[in-house]
Protein backbone atom coordinates (compact mmCIF):
# COMPACT_ATOMS: atom_id res chain seq x y z
CA UNK A 1 0.00 0.00 0.00
CA UNK A 2 1.76 3.20 -1.52
CA UNK A 3 1.88 5.50 1.56
CA UNK A 4 0.88 9.33 0.26
CA UNK A 5 -0.42 12.57 2.44
CA UNK A 6 -1.52 15.36 0.88
CA UNK A 7 -1.93 18.21 2.51
CA UNK A 8 -2.77 21.93 2.22
CA UNK A 9 -1.23 24.99 4.14
CA UNK A 10 -3.48 28.20 3.61
CA UNK A 11 -2.96 31.59 5.64
CA UNK A 12 -2.52 35.44 5.02
CA UNK A 13 0.59 36.44 3.18
CA UNK A 14 3.29 37.23 5.31
CA UNK A 15 2.33 34.49 7.83
CA UNK A 16 5.31 32.00 6.23
CA UNK A 17 3.26 29.75 5.25
CA UNK A 18 5.59 29.08 1.75
CA UNK A 19 8.01 28.50 4.28
CA UNK A 20 6.27 25.60 6.40
CA UNK A 21 5.39 23.87 3.28
CA UNK A 22 9.17 24.34 1.94
CA UNK A 23 10.28 22.77 5.49
CA UNK A 24 7.42 20.26 5.82
CA UNK A 25 8.50 18.91 1.91
CA UNK A 26 12.93 18.95 2.37
CA UNK A 27 12.38 17.00 5.79
CA UNK A 28 10.63 14.35 3.94
CA UNK A 29 13.14 14.42 0.92
CA UNK A 30 15.83 13.82 3.34
CA UNK A 31 14.20 10.73 4.98
CA UNK A 32 13.65 8.96 1.27
CA UNK A 33 10.55 10.69 -0.14
CA UNK A 34 9.23 11.39 -3.22
CA UNK A 35 7.88 14.89 -2.60
CA UNK A 36 5.91 18.24 -4.72
CA UNK A 37 5.52 21.64 -3.48
CA UNK A 38 3.44 24.34 -5.05
CA UNK A 39 2.66 27.38 -3.95
CA UNK A 40 -0.18 30.02 -4.84
CA UNK A 41 -0.85 33.41 -4.10
CA UNK A 42 -2.52 36.16 -5.12
CA UNK A 43 -0.52 40.05 -6.51
CA UNK A 44 -0.94 41.50 -3.21
CA UNK A 45 2.32 42.24 -2.01
CA UNK A 46 1.32 42.24 1.99
CA UNK A 47 -1.82 40.44 2.79
CA UNK A 48 -4.06 38.44 0.68
CA UNK A 49 -4.08 34.64 0.62
CA UNK A 50 -1.21 32.59 0.32
CA UNK A 51 -1.47 28.54 0.22
CA UNK A 52 0.89 25.83 -0.73
CA UNK A 53 0.76 22.28 -1.88
CA UNK A 54 2.50 19.55 -0.60
CA UNK A 55 2.44 16.28 -1.35
CA UNK A 56 4.65 13.34 0.07
CA UNK A 57 5.07 10.06 -1.34
CA UNK A 58 6.65 6.55 -1.54
CA UNK A 59 6.19 6.20 -5.02
CA UNK A 60 7.16 9.30 -7.75
CA UNK A 61 3.95 11.73 -7.57
CA UNK A 62 2.58 12.76 -11.36
CA UNK A 63 1.01 15.42 -10.48
CA UNK A 64 1.75 18.37 -7.70
CA UNK A 65 -2.12 19.55 -7.71
CA UNK A 66 -3.94 18.59 -4.99
CA UNK A 67 -8.39 17.95 -5.88
CA UNK A 68 -8.53 16.63 -2.11
CA UNK A 69 -6.55 17.02 0.86
CA UNK A 70 -5.89 14.19 3.66
CA UNK A 71 -4.68 17.32 6.21
CA UNK A 72 -5.30 21.19 5.80
CA UNK A 73 -3.62 23.40 8.19
CA UNK A 74 -5.42 26.91 8.04
CA UNK A 75 -3.87 29.61 9.53
CA UNK A 76 -6.23 32.70 9.07
CA UNK A 77 -10.04 32.93 8.86
CA UNK A 78 -10.53 33.04 5.48
CA UNK A 79 -8.76 30.37 4.74
CA UNK A 80 -11.11 28.58 6.15
CA UNK A 81 -14.14 28.88 4.44
CA UNK A 82 -11.93 28.99 1.31
CA UNK A 83 -10.17 25.62 1.72
CA UNK A 84 -12.98 23.11 4.04
CA UNK A 85 -14.68 21.46 0.92
CA UNK A 86 -11.35 20.57 -0.38
CA UNK A 87 -10.42 18.38 3.01
CA UNK A 88 -11.29 14.76 2.38
CA UNK A 89 -14.11 13.00 4.50
CA UNK A 90 -12.13 12.42 8.15
CA UNK A 91 -9.00 14.11 7.02
CA UNK A 92 -7.35 16.53 9.13
CA UNK A 93 -8.14 19.82 10.40
CA UNK A 94 -5.44 21.94 11.89
CA UNK A 95 -6.76 25.41 12.74
CA UNK A 96 -4.66 28.46 14.38
CA UNK A 97 -7.27 29.74 17.12
CA UNK A 98 -5.73 33.17 17.67
CA UNK A 99 -6.89 34.12 14.37
CA UNK A 100 -10.08 31.32 13.96
CA UNK A 101 -13.63 31.86 15.76
CA UNK A 102 -15.62 29.74 13.31
CA UNK A 103 -17.44 26.70 14.48
CA UNK A 104 -16.37 23.19 12.74
CA UNK A 105 -17.88 20.16 11.79
CA UNK A 106 -16.06 17.64 14.00
CA UNK A 107 -18.04 14.56 12.68
CA UNK A 108 -17.04 15.35 9.58
CA UNK A 109 -13.26 16.07 10.47
CA UNK A 110 -9.94 15.01 12.93
CA UNK A 111 -9.94 18.55 14.38
CA UNK A 112 -7.09 19.83 16.14
CA UNK A 113 -7.38 23.39 17.53
CA UNK A 114 -4.43 25.42 18.91
CA UNK A 115 -3.25 29.45 19.79
CA UNK A 116 -0.32 28.99 17.26
CA UNK A 117 -0.27 32.72 16.77
CA UNK A 118 -0.82 33.42 20.83
CA UNK A 119 2.02 30.66 21.60
CA UNK A 120 4.84 31.99 18.93
CA UNK A 121 4.24 35.43 20.85
CA UNK A 122 4.50 34.02 24.00
CA UNK A 123 7.44 32.43 22.66
CA UNK A 124 8.89 35.88 21.63
CA UNK A 125 7.94 36.57 17.92
CA UNK A 126 4.95 36.38 16.21
CA UNK A 127 6.42 35.06 13.06
CA UNK A 128 6.88 31.39 14.26
CA UNK A 129 3.63 30.36 14.55
CA UNK A 130 3.99 29.25 11.68
CA UNK A 131 6.74 26.43 12.62
CA UNK A 132 3.88 25.96 15.97
CA UNK A 133 1.33 24.68 13.74
CA UNK A 134 3.94 22.36 11.89
CA UNK A 135 5.19 20.89 15.29
CA UNK A 136 1.59 20.27 16.09
CA UNK A 137 1.04 18.77 12.54
CA UNK A 138 4.35 16.22 12.68
CA UNK A 139 3.12 15.00 16.22
CA UNK A 140 -0.46 14.31 14.71
CA UNK A 141 0.75 12.02 12.26
CA UNK A 142 4.28 11.67 12.06
CA UNK A 143 5.10 11.58 8.75
CA UNK A 144 8.50 13.42 9.28
CA UNK A 145 10.73 13.10 12.41
CA UNK A 146 11.12 15.37 14.63
CA UNK A 147 14.79 15.88 14.30
CA UNK A 148 14.74 15.97 10.68
CA UNK A 149 12.84 18.95 10.38
CA UNK A 150 14.76 20.57 13.48
CA UNK A 151 17.93 20.02 10.81
CA UNK A 152 16.27 21.61 8.34
CA UNK A 153 14.95 24.43 10.11
CA UNK A 154 19.35 25.47 10.93
CA UNK A 155 19.64 24.31 7.18
CA UNK A 156 17.39 26.55 5.72
CA UNK A 157 18.43 29.51 7.46
CA UNK A 158 20.26 32.31 5.58
CA UNK A 159 23.96 33.16 6.83
CA UNK A 160 22.77 36.65 8.36
CA UNK A 161 20.37 35.32 10.03
CA UNK A 162 21.39 32.72 12.34
CA UNK A 163 20.45 34.04 15.42
CA UNK A 164 16.47 33.15 14.39
CA UNK A 165 17.27 29.08 14.13
CA UNK A 166 16.95 28.83 18.02
CA UNK A 167 13.22 30.52 18.12
CA UNK A 168 12.19 28.20 14.92
CA UNK A 169 13.30 25.22 16.93
CA UNK A 170 11.33 26.02 20.21
CA UNK A 171 8.44 26.90 18.57
CA UNK A 172 8.67 23.61 16.35
CA UNK A 173 9.03 21.53 19.72
CA UNK A 174 6.55 23.30 21.27
CA UNK A 175 3.83 22.73 19.01
CA UNK A 176 4.62 19.25 19.29
CA UNK A 177 3.66 19.30 23.12
CA UNK A 178 1.00 17.32 23.90
CA UNK A 179 -0.51 19.45 26.57
CA UNK A 180 -0.58 23.56 25.89
CA UNK B 1 -24.91 74.47 3.63
CA UNK B 2 -23.17 73.50 0.56
CA UNK B 3 -21.34 70.45 0.29
CA UNK B 4 -18.06 70.65 -1.44
CA UNK B 5 -16.02 67.31 -0.34
CA UNK B 6 -17.37 63.86 -0.74
CA UNK B 7 -16.58 60.78 -1.98
CA UNK B 8 -15.72 60.28 -5.13
CA UNK B 9 -19.02 58.57 -7.28
CA UNK B 10 -16.22 57.22 -9.98
CA UNK B 11 -14.48 55.38 -6.62
CA UNK B 12 -16.06 52.78 -5.06
CA UNK B 13 -16.16 52.61 -1.19
CA UNK B 14 -14.30 50.12 -0.34
CA UNK B 15 -10.90 49.56 1.34
CA UNK B 16 -8.03 48.83 -1.61
CA UNK B 17 -5.16 46.07 -0.94
CA UNK B 18 -2.41 48.11 -1.50
CA UNK B 19 0.43 48.37 1.11
CA UNK B 20 0.29 50.87 3.99
CA UNK B 21 1.76 54.42 2.33
CA UNK B 22 1.64 53.15 -1.52
CA UNK B 23 0.42 55.72 -3.99
CA UNK B 24 -1.62 53.86 -6.19
CA UNK B 25 -4.43 54.75 -3.39
CA UNK B 26 -3.92 58.78 -3.96
CA UNK B 27 -3.87 58.43 -7.69
CA UNK B 28 -6.70 56.52 -8.12
CA UNK B 29 -8.64 58.69 -5.99
CA UNK B 30 -7.79 61.72 -7.99
CA UNK B 31 -8.44 59.91 -11.34
CA UNK B 32 -12.13 59.46 -10.24
CA UNK B 33 -12.23 62.63 -8.59
CA UNK B 34 -11.18 64.13 -12.54
CA UNK B 35 -13.52 61.94 -14.21
CA UNK B 36 -16.68 63.34 -11.74
CA UNK B 37 -15.43 66.61 -12.56
CA UNK B 38 -15.34 66.20 -15.74
CA UNK B 39 -18.49 64.41 -15.99
CA UNK B 40 -17.11 61.77 -18.53
CA UNK B 41 -18.32 58.46 -16.22
CA UNK B 42 -20.06 57.26 -18.76
CA UNK B 43 -17.79 58.06 -21.87
CA UNK B 44 -14.41 56.96 -20.07
CA UNK B 45 -12.85 53.59 -20.64
CA UNK B 46 -10.13 52.79 -18.63
CA UNK B 47 -7.43 49.66 -18.85
CA UNK B 48 -5.78 48.46 -16.10
CA UNK B 49 -2.00 47.41 -15.79
CA UNK B 50 -0.39 43.90 -14.87
CA UNK B 51 1.27 45.14 -11.37
CA UNK B 52 0.06 46.14 -8.18
CA UNK B 53 -2.63 47.48 -9.73
CA UNK B 54 -3.62 44.92 -12.22
CA UNK B 55 -7.12 45.02 -9.91
CA UNK B 56 -7.83 48.39 -10.39
CA UNK B 57 -11.22 47.96 -12.42
CA UNK B 58 -12.38 46.64 -8.38
CA UNK B 59 -11.89 49.90 -7.29
CA UNK B 60 -13.15 52.15 -9.85
CA UNK B 61 -16.95 52.21 -10.44
CA UNK B 62 -16.41 52.89 -14.57
CA UNK B 63 -15.73 50.58 -17.40
CA UNK B 64 -12.32 49.28 -17.64
CA UNK B 65 -10.61 46.74 -19.48
CA UNK B 66 -7.56 44.43 -18.82
CA UNK B 67 -4.42 43.97 -20.94
CA UNK B 68 -1.44 41.25 -21.54
CA UNK B 69 1.66 42.49 -19.51
CA UNK B 70 2.71 46.36 -21.41
CA UNK B 71 0.38 46.49 -24.06
CA UNK B 72 -2.23 48.73 -22.52
CA UNK B 73 -1.38 50.86 -25.14
CA UNK B 74 -2.53 48.83 -27.90
CA UNK B 75 -5.50 47.91 -26.55
CA UNK B 76 -6.30 51.62 -25.90
CA UNK B 77 -5.47 52.25 -29.52
CA UNK B 78 -7.69 49.70 -30.60
CA UNK B 79 -10.01 50.86 -28.38
CA UNK B 80 -10.35 54.87 -29.33
CA UNK B 81 -9.84 53.95 -32.88
CA UNK B 82 -12.79 51.68 -33.02
CA UNK B 83 -14.61 53.84 -30.22
CA UNK B 84 -13.55 57.22 -30.92
CA UNK B 85 -16.48 58.97 -28.82
CA UNK B 86 -15.08 57.09 -25.72
CA UNK B 87 -12.49 58.75 -23.62
CA UNK B 88 -9.96 56.26 -23.17
CA UNK B 89 -6.85 56.20 -20.44
CA UNK B 90 -4.50 53.80 -19.48
CA UNK B 91 -2.94 53.44 -16.25
CA UNK B 92 -0.06 51.88 -16.40
CA UNK B 93 3.41 51.44 -13.94
CA UNK B 94 7.28 51.48 -15.03
CA UNK B 95 7.78 47.87 -15.91
CA UNK B 96 4.34 47.59 -18.10
CA UNK B 97 4.75 51.16 -19.74
CA UNK B 98 9.06 51.69 -19.76
CA UNK B 99 10.54 47.71 -19.69
CA UNK B 100 8.62 44.86 -21.46
CA UNK B 101 5.84 47.63 -23.20
CA UNK B 102 8.19 50.18 -24.03
CA UNK B 103 7.61 49.28 -28.14
CA UNK B 104 3.85 49.82 -27.67
CA UNK B 105 4.30 53.21 -25.51
CA UNK B 106 6.80 54.70 -28.23
CA UNK B 107 4.54 53.28 -31.42
CA UNK B 108 1.51 54.48 -29.76
CA UNK B 109 2.73 57.99 -28.93
CA UNK B 110 4.40 58.38 -32.24
CA UNK B 111 0.96 57.16 -34.02
CA UNK B 112 -0.17 60.29 -32.00
CA UNK B 113 -3.05 58.52 -30.80
CA UNK B 114 -5.76 60.44 -29.25
CA UNK B 115 -5.59 58.76 -25.48
CA UNK B 116 -4.23 59.98 -21.79
CA UNK B 117 -1.34 57.65 -20.46
CA UNK B 118 -1.16 57.94 -16.37
CA UNK B 119 2.42 56.64 -15.64
CA UNK B 120 3.10 55.51 -12.23
CA UNK B 121 7.01 55.45 -11.07
CA UNK B 122 7.92 53.82 -8.39
CA UNK B 123 11.54 52.68 -9.40
CA UNK B 124 11.09 49.59 -9.01
CA UNK B 125 8.66 46.39 -9.91
CA UNK B 126 6.20 46.38 -6.70
CA UNK B 127 4.15 43.09 -7.59
CA UNK B 128 6.81 40.73 -8.64
CA UNK B 129 8.79 41.36 -5.13
CA UNK B 130 10.72 44.91 -6.30
CA UNK B 131 13.06 43.83 -8.73
CA UNK B 132 14.81 46.81 -10.25
CA UNK B 133 13.14 48.97 -13.15
CA UNK B 134 14.48 50.66 -15.81
CA UNK B 135 13.45 53.75 -13.89
CA UNK B 136 15.54 52.35 -10.73
CA UNK B 137 18.39 54.95 -9.58
CA UNK B 138 22.28 54.47 -9.61
CA UNK B 139 23.19 53.14 -6.17
CA UNK B 140 19.02 52.41 -5.15
CA UNK B 141 19.17 48.69 -3.62
CA UNK B 142 17.06 46.55 -5.35
CA UNK B 143 16.06 43.02 -5.44
CA UNK B 144 18.13 42.08 -8.37
CA UNK B 145 20.59 44.98 -7.38
CA UNK B 146 21.32 44.32 -3.55
CA UNK B 147 24.47 46.21 -4.22
CA UNK B 148 22.48 49.40 -5.88
CA UNK B 149 22.38 49.88 -9.37
CA UNK B 150 25.60 50.11 -11.12
CA UNK B 151 25.64 52.23 -14.47
CA UNK B 152 28.32 50.17 -15.71
CA UNK B 153 26.19 46.70 -15.51
CA UNK B 154 22.74 47.95 -15.09
CA UNK B 155 22.89 51.30 -17.23
CA UNK B 156 21.07 54.87 -16.17
CA UNK B 157 17.60 55.41 -14.84
CA UNK B 158 15.39 55.51 -18.57
CA UNK B 159 13.67 59.11 -18.75
CA UNK B 160 10.86 57.88 -21.00
CA UNK B 161 9.21 60.73 -21.07
CA UNK B 162 12.28 63.02 -22.42
CA UNK B 163 12.19 60.29 -24.94
CA UNK B 164 8.22 60.49 -26.02
CA UNK B 165 9.12 64.67 -26.26
CA UNK B 166 11.05 63.88 -29.24
CA UNK B 167 8.20 62.88 -31.02
CA UNK B 168 6.27 65.51 -33.42
CA UNK B 169 2.71 63.58 -32.83
CA UNK B 170 3.00 63.48 -28.51
CA UNK B 171 1.20 66.72 -27.28
CA UNK B 172 1.78 67.00 -23.60
CA UNK B 173 3.77 65.58 -20.86
CA UNK B 174 4.04 66.31 -17.77
CA UNK B 175 5.73 65.06 -14.81
CA UNK B 176 4.31 65.06 -10.92
CA UNK B 177 4.86 63.54 -7.76
CA UNK B 178 2.70 62.16 -4.79
CA UNK B 179 5.35 63.75 -1.96
CA UNK B 180 3.46 66.28 -0.77
CA UNK B 181 -0.34 68.02 -0.34
CA UNK B 182 0.68 70.78 -3.19
CA UNK B 183 2.29 68.27 -5.11
CA UNK B 184 -0.63 66.02 -5.58
CA UNK B 185 -2.80 69.13 -5.98
CA UNK B 186 -0.53 69.84 -9.09
CA UNK B 187 -1.02 65.68 -9.73
CA UNK B 188 -4.18 66.16 -10.21
CA UNK B 189 -4.21 69.51 -12.14
CA UNK B 190 -1.84 67.22 -14.59
CA UNK B 191 -4.79 64.23 -14.98
CA UNK B 192 -7.28 66.84 -15.81
CA UNK B 193 -5.52 68.38 -18.54
CA UNK B 194 -4.72 65.52 -20.03
CA UNK B 195 -8.07 64.07 -19.80
CA UNK B 196 -8.95 67.46 -20.90
CA UNK B 197 -6.83 67.32 -24.07
CA UNK B 198 -8.27 64.11 -25.32
CA UNK B 199 -11.60 65.68 -25.04
CA UNK B 200 -10.84 68.51 -27.06
CA UNK B 201 -8.81 66.24 -29.65
CA UNK B 202 -5.26 67.53 -28.99
CA UNK B 203 -3.49 64.57 -29.10
CA UNK B 204 -1.25 62.01 -27.20
CA UNK B 205 -1.20 63.32 -23.34
CA UNK B 206 0.93 61.44 -21.03
CA UNK B 207 1.68 62.18 -16.88
CA UNK B 208 3.85 60.61 -15.15
CA UNK B 209 3.28 60.50 -11.57
CA UNK B 210 6.33 59.87 -9.03
CA UNK B 211 4.32 57.13 -6.19
CA UNK B 212 5.60 56.26 -3.29
CA UNK B 213 6.77 52.67 -2.66
CA UNK B 214 7.68 51.91 1.19
CA UNK B 215 7.47 48.40 1.20
CA UNK B 216 10.23 47.35 -1.74
CA UNK B 217 12.41 51.10 -0.37
CA UNK B 218 12.34 49.84 2.78
CA UNK B 219 11.23 52.94 4.07
CA UNK B 220 8.46 53.85 6.20
CA UNK B 221 5.54 56.08 4.22
CA UNK B 222 7.12 59.06 5.33
CA UNK B 223 10.59 58.37 4.65
CA UNK B 224 9.25 57.36 1.18
CA UNK B 225 7.62 60.55 0.87
CA UNK B 226 10.84 62.06 1.82
CA UNK B 227 13.11 59.91 -0.55
CA UNK B 228 10.87 61.03 -3.42
CA UNK B 229 11.20 65.04 -2.06
CA UNK B 230 15.39 64.77 -1.37
CA UNK B 231 16.36 62.11 -4.14
CA UNK B 232 13.82 61.50 -7.00
CA UNK B 233 12.74 64.51 -8.09
CA UNK B 234 16.78 64.98 -8.45
CA UNK B 235 16.77 62.43 -11.25
CA UNK B 236 13.47 62.90 -12.44
CA UNK B 237 12.68 66.82 -13.14
CA UNK B 238 8.84 67.56 -12.12
CA UNK B 239 7.22 69.87 -14.29
CA UNK B 240 6.11 70.02 -18.00
CA UNK B 241 8.37 68.33 -20.02
CA UNK B 242 6.13 68.49 -23.50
Amino acid sequence: MIMVEKVIIAGAGGQGIMLLGRVMAEAAMREGKFVTWLPAYGAEVRGGTAYCMVIISDSEISSPYIDEADSLIIMNEPSLAKFTSRLKNKGLLIVNTSLINKEMDDKKFHILKHPFTDKAIQLGNIRVANMVALGCYIAKNKIVATKTVLKVIEDFAPKNKKELIGINQQALLAGGEPKW
Amino acid sequence: MEKIFSHPKSLRQISTHYCAGCGHGIAHRLIAEVIDELAIREKIIAIAPVGCAVIAYDYWDFDCSEAAHGRALAVATAIKRLRPQNIVFTYQGDGDLAAIGTNETIHTANRGENISVIFINNAVYGMTGGQMAPTTLIGQKTATTPKGRDATVQGYPLKISELLAQLPAVKYIERVSLHSPQEVLKTKKAIKQAFQNQIDNVGFSLVEILSPCPTYWDLSPKAALDWIREVMVKEFPLGRIK
